[in-house]
């Protein structure tokens, strides 16, 4: 308890009075005005006002303490007309009992400590709020703010000293990369500040939860079941698309899209870094320590392209999944060049450091109720807190990144809370990893880092579609355990690797699914009624096998993001506007992958039941999770925006962590090889703070 | 006892569980309600595999699905009642009245042009016919005995793995 509070006081004595422009809030009764300026007092007295900074205006208050204020409104007073304890719910970072806390939220009773603001006047966290509601959100994230540890639940509740944020590095964006990013510097011994623009979200309980379809049947229907996975929590109407029906997903939430990722984890081969500034051998530690860390399953395939991982034992794959393994060897036998080897992905199938639960096969994997998923929220930023270096900042989403006078170096970030409140930290390095199109985004509206003029061209994404076979000798076979760890068990890979194909640029490879899904139809437009009706439909969707292209979209100048002039979001900046046209290479190597996948299912002793045939744009979708490459590395400043660390070419002090920093891309899934990276840069970045470098 | 019977009271077992359309009031009468349980029973019926839809409760999805959409609700009403016209046409009796073979005939009449409907009874099959296949596919028969689905252990020593088939692996 003293350490903590040492820990707080220490970060009194380097708070930074702030400029006039972040004041505003309603000051609704005397007594919160004499507080207020009282705690101006006491934290601005003591500390010399440094020279470069703008003098303290009163009266001040914080936006911490908003709520505060909002509790004394007439309307809001019977929420907490007898607060006598605290309650505080922290069933997301629980650790290592996560399966009890799961089931059952803990309540912790709390004693309301010493504080010079009376914290029976903080409103209480209260059941019937609606969940969304800014003051329900507004409360957790205070909580979750100035304990600055929920890992034990002890909640320290100083607001007061929590005014100011001053940190070493600031991390903008607590997805895959960001979550990684803030953990490896706060084990560094850096000052961390992550800043989400999200609330945080518990896994099981605000997505994710179990459900059987007929416990389900009316959210089935009304598609509300869609959100139970954490991406039907994503944003709506964020960006403009041009041109091929581009698609964008951004889940605002601690943890970011990791919450709702399906785990895939290949490593990027030797081949795919011929492109980059960097070489396979200095990332493979990298990805040892990311797969170590995260608990990834696979099988060691001893591909050369696709190196083998650290792996806990793999799962295996379906019935019908090994009658297309069956086709590949049979084409392989003719001198056909591909692979065919079982999913790896990032979820626990043995025991693990983390602490996470097992997985138990649900099938319910982009809201996985167990945590037995790697995301950012379930491993490093809990692990990060802990460390006692790293401070959460939820609901505050980043809208101007503050410079000095010539913007040769990023001083800070200015950000606004759910309930409208601007604040803003001070830092000595600035680490982005909002998304490959929030990055660029940022840095086209700051008018940042931008010398090269490369920030947001070389946009590129995977882009695929679907085969679909059917085996008639697994017709009778029961659909056994189909959901496994979710969708795709199986890769058709190792394509072009030697020899790149004459038609097109560019690699695939094509993830495969096979059997029935517990909530979803596979097998549709089945023609009939009566028994042999239903007899075709239970053996078409027994023997179904699904074949996914994904490609790697060739790099061009017609794809890229810019700033939408007209359309602004509601913090006033503009929207990003994507801008996606196909390329008749892009069309080429899908008519190649639907030629090869209907031969593999032939090869199998299969028959093609779904196909798109002769190959247009109007058929391919993009895969609009796996944007990448618009704040690109490079050794070159004139043709890349970062160095070879992921440290900005022309802003000495400012980073990017997430996927956007890939210079080519291959056609295997971003993430892990974004969180290598983005481990890589934290350490380069606490280097040089330990040199010096950096103040 | 027969394999049927055997069905039968499995299916009130399972079907007595679910929390479906608790107070909730039917949209449909219970006279409308009979001729979409034989309907979902004819699209989907018994055989010596698993129970049919009307053993999996299916019109009470039916029904349920009607009462979220009130334009459905609407068009299976008109269904229903074109039906019993049909019926009345071509056998003198209302739809169920008539015995299960000529019930199946005129289920049959109504699956003719399946996918390019062109009047009221053909519409009526191609909206009602992915419903009950929802309802039934959703339903506890429907995952664990027509699909022999056996996922979900919590018990996650009990995982076997997808496919333990020495013959799909060679």
């Amino acid at each position: 308890m003293s350490k903590h509070k040492n820990r707080e006081l220490s970060r009194e004595n380097h708070t930074n009075p702030r400029g006039p422009e972040t004041g505003g809030d309603p000051i609704t009764s005397p007594l919160a005005r004499w507080a207020s300026v009282l705690l101006a007092l006491a934290i601005a007295l003591p500390n010399a006002l440094p020279k470069d900074r703008q003098p303290i205006t009163l009266p001040y208050i914080p936006a911490i303490i908003s709520p505060v204020l909002d509790a004394q409104k007439p309307e809001n007073k019977k929420n907490c007309a007898k607060p006598k304890r605290l309650r505080v719910n922290s069933t997301t970072y629980a650790f290592g009992n996560l399966r009890k806390t799961r089931l059952k939220p803990k309540k912790t009773r709390l004693k309301p400590t010493k504080t010079r603001l009376n914290p029976a006047k903080i409103p209480r966290l209260r059941r019937h709020q609606p969940r969304s509601s800014p003051q329900r959100r507004e409360t957790l994230a205070m909580t979750m703010t100035v304990t600055g540890n929920h890992m034990n639940s002890r909640a320290t509740l100083i607001p007061c000293l929590a005014l100011m944020y001053t940190f070493d590095v600031c991390v903008v964006g607590s997805g895959p990369g960001g979550g990684i990013a803030a953990y490896a510097l706060a084990k560094a011994g850096l000052k961390t500040g992550l800043l989400e623009a999200g609330p945080p979200l518990r896994a099981g309980i605000d997505y994710g939860r179990h459900g059987m379809p007929w416990e389900v049947q009316e959210q089935l229907l009304t598609g509300q079941w869609a959100r139970n996975s954490a991406f039907g929590l994503r944003e709506q109407n964020h960006f403009t698309g041009v041109g091929d029906r581009p698609d964008h997903g951004w889940l605002k939430a601690v943890g970011g899209r990791s919450l709702c990722w399906a785990g895939h984890s290949l490593r990027f081969g030797p081949k795919d870094y011929r492109e980059w500034p960097i070489a396979y051998e200095e990332m493979a530690p990298y990805y040892s320590k990311a797969e170590r860390f995260m608990g990834v399953y696979g099988n060691k395939d001893g591909l050369w392209n696709m190196p083998d991982g650290e792996f806990l034992k793999p799962i295996g794959m379906r019935c019908g999944e090994w009658l297309l393994w069956r086709g590949v060897q049979r084409m392989k036998a003719q001198g056909a060049k591909m692979e065919f080897v079982q999913q790896r992905k990032a979820m626990l199938t043995e025991d693990h450091p983390s602490g996470r639960a097992r997985c138990h096969y649900c099938g319910q994997c982009s809201g996985c109720c167990v945590d037995a998923k790697y995301t950012s929220a379930n491993t490093p930023i809990p692990m990060g807190i802990r460390t006692g270096n790293l401070t959460l900042l939820s609901d505050a989403m980043m809208t101007r990144i503050l410079t000095d006078a010539g913007k040769r170096r990023v001083t800070g970030v200015e950000f606004t809370r759910a309930s409208g409140a601007v604040d803003r930290v001070n830092c000595r390095a600035l680490v982005l990893a909002c998304n490959s199109i929030e990055t660029p985004r940022q840095l086209l509206l700051n008018g940042l880092a931008n010398s090269s003029g490369q920030v947001g061209r070389n946009l590129t994404s995977h882009f695929g579609l679907n085969v679909q076979g059917y085996f008639p000798e697994l017709r009778n076979r029961g659909a056994l355990d189909d959901e496994c760890a979710g969708a795709y068990q199986s890769l058709l890979t190792g394509l072009y690797w030697d020899k790149p194909s004459p038609k097109f640029q560019g690699t695939y490879q094509v993830q495969c699914t096979a059997g029935w899904a517990l909530m979803d139809l596979p097998v549709r437009g089945i023609k009939g009624f009566g028994k042999s009706f239903k007899r075709e439909l239970r053996e078409k969707s027994a023997g179904q096998a699904r074949m996914n292209m994904q490609g790697s979209l060739l790099i061009s100048s017609k794809k890229f993001v810019d700033l939408d002039a007209t359309r602004k979001d509601r913090f006033g900046l503009a929207l990003p506007r994507i801008q996606l046209f196909y390329e008749d290479s892009d069309i080429a190597m899908a008519q190649d992958m639907v030629e090869k996948c209907e031969d593999i299912i032939r090869a199998g002793k299969g028959e093609v039941i779904a196909s798109p045939g002769k190959v247009t744009a109007d058929k391919l979708f993009i895969d609009y999770n796996h944007w990448v490459g618009t704040v690109r590395m490079g050794k070159d400043p004139k043709t890349s925006v970062l160095d070879r660390f992921g440290r900005s070419h022309d802003i000495p002090n400012l980073f990017v962590g997430d996927a956007s920093v890939f210079p080519a891309y291959p056609e295997k899934n971003p993430t892990l090889s974004n969180i290598a990276l983005s481990w890589r840069m934290a350490e380069h970045l606490a280097e040089l703070a330990k040199k010096g470098e950096l103040s | 006892m027969e394999r049927r019977d055997l069905f039968k009271i499995m299916a009130a077992g399972a079907v007595a569980t679910p929390a479906l359309g608790q107070g909730r009031k039917p949209v449909f009468t219970p006279a409308q309600d009979a001729v979409l349980d034989r309907l979902s029973d004819i699209i989907i019926p018994s055989d010596d595999q698993s129970p049919g839809a009307h053993d999996a409760g299916v019109s009470k999805f039916l029904d349920l699905a009607a009462s979220l959409n009130p334009q459905r609700h609407q068009a299976w009403s008109r269904g229903i009642q074109a039906l019993d016209a049909s019926s009345k046409l071509r056998f003198s009796k209302s739809f169920m009245e008539c015995t299960r073979e000529q019930q199946e005939q005129m289920v049959e009449q109504m699956a003719q042009n399946e996918g390019s409907p062109s009047n009221e009874l053909e519409r009526f099959f191609t909206s009602l016919k992915p419903a009950v296949i929802d309802g039934y596919r959703y339903s506890e028969i429907g995952v664990k005995q027509y699909m022999r689905w056996e996922g979900n252990h919590f018990d996650v020593s009990a995982w076997k793995g997808a496919c333990n088939h020495r013959e799909h692996q060679s």
